[in-house]
């Protein structure tokens, strides 16, 4: 698991509010499905923003953004990556 | 006919006839055949935990407000003695995913382009401002007339949003975001 993936689970065990362990969800398997609310996605993304420095943008508040732990990985990696080609 | 009065009106404005059945905004496959628009009916509900709103505004405090929440929205949600209202903000929370639920925006959208205000007998609607992702999806969404309503109890607020859509006008097939009372 990449430190990056592990940042996610550990932001979604505190702020998810999912029924299961944050840890063992498949990283395609639905947040949503999990128990993750439209509130709790906010938190999720307000801890990410915190934690890696950056703000999502308009175009990502999407439903798919915080629907897997791989979607967040990708949008973080997108988000990051930007970042460091500026 | 089974109509709500509001669609029965766009309906005239669309030649419809009386023989005509619509159900839940659609229309039946025989008058879609023949090439007669519809209204059509889009309805979203969410439900907010209050005490979800109070622990977000404890961790994030501003931050959390000033990405939800628009100005006057939080002044709304705000008393004479400067207490924030967790539960009239749980209750415009769920406001903006009942509409987000029922426009299903097929692009990303700030929670404060879908701005909570009061009607001038106070009655609850939405702004969705004149630019930005809000005006969008309400023209992409076709919105012909809509209403809103908040309530809260408790522990917990909740909202449900009902719009009359073009049926000509096709929304967005889902995706929106992560992120209203008395």
């Amino acid at each position: 698991m990449s430190e990056r993936t592990e940042t996610i689970r550990n932001i979604l065990s505190k702020h998810g509010k999912l029924n299961g362990s944050a840890d063992t969800i498949g990283e395609d398997k639905s947040l949503y499905s999990a128990g993750l609310t439209s509130h709790a996605s906010v938190n999720v993304m307000l801890a990410l923003e915190d934690e890696f420095d950056i703000e999502f943008p308009e175009r990502m508040l999407t439903r798919s953004t915080f629907e897997t732990v791989a979607n967040l990985k990708s949008a973080l990696d997108n988000l990051l990556g930007e970042e460091m080609s500026v | 006919m089974i109509l709500p009065i509001e669609s029965a009106v766009s309906c005239a404005e669309n030649n419809c006839m009386d023989s005509d059945v619509i159900e839940g905004g659609v229309a039946t496959d025989a008058s879609r055949a023949q090439g007669r628009m519809f209204p059509a009916v889009r309805v979203g509900i969410d439900l907010v935990h209050v005490p979800d709103v109070t622990a977000s505004i404890a961790e994030f405090g501003d931050r959390y407000l000033h990405r939800v929440y628009s100005p006057g929205e939080i002044a709304a949600c705000t008393s004479d003695r400067g207490d924030l209202s967790a539960e009239r903000l749980a209750a415009r929370f769920a406001a903006k995913e009942a509409v987000v639920k029922a426009l299903r925006p097929a692009y990303g959208i700030d929670y404060r382009s879908i701005e909570i205000v009061r009607e001038a007998d106070g009655a609850p609607s939405i702004d969705f401002g004149t630019a930005g992702a809000g005006a969008h999806l309400l023209a992409d969404s076709g919105v012909i007339s809509a209403s809103v309503s908040l309530t809260h109890d408790g522990e917990y607020a909740s909202a449900v949003y009902m719009a009359i859509t073009d049926f000509s006008t096709t929304a967005g097939t889902s995706q929106t975001t992560t992120g209203a009372a008395r």
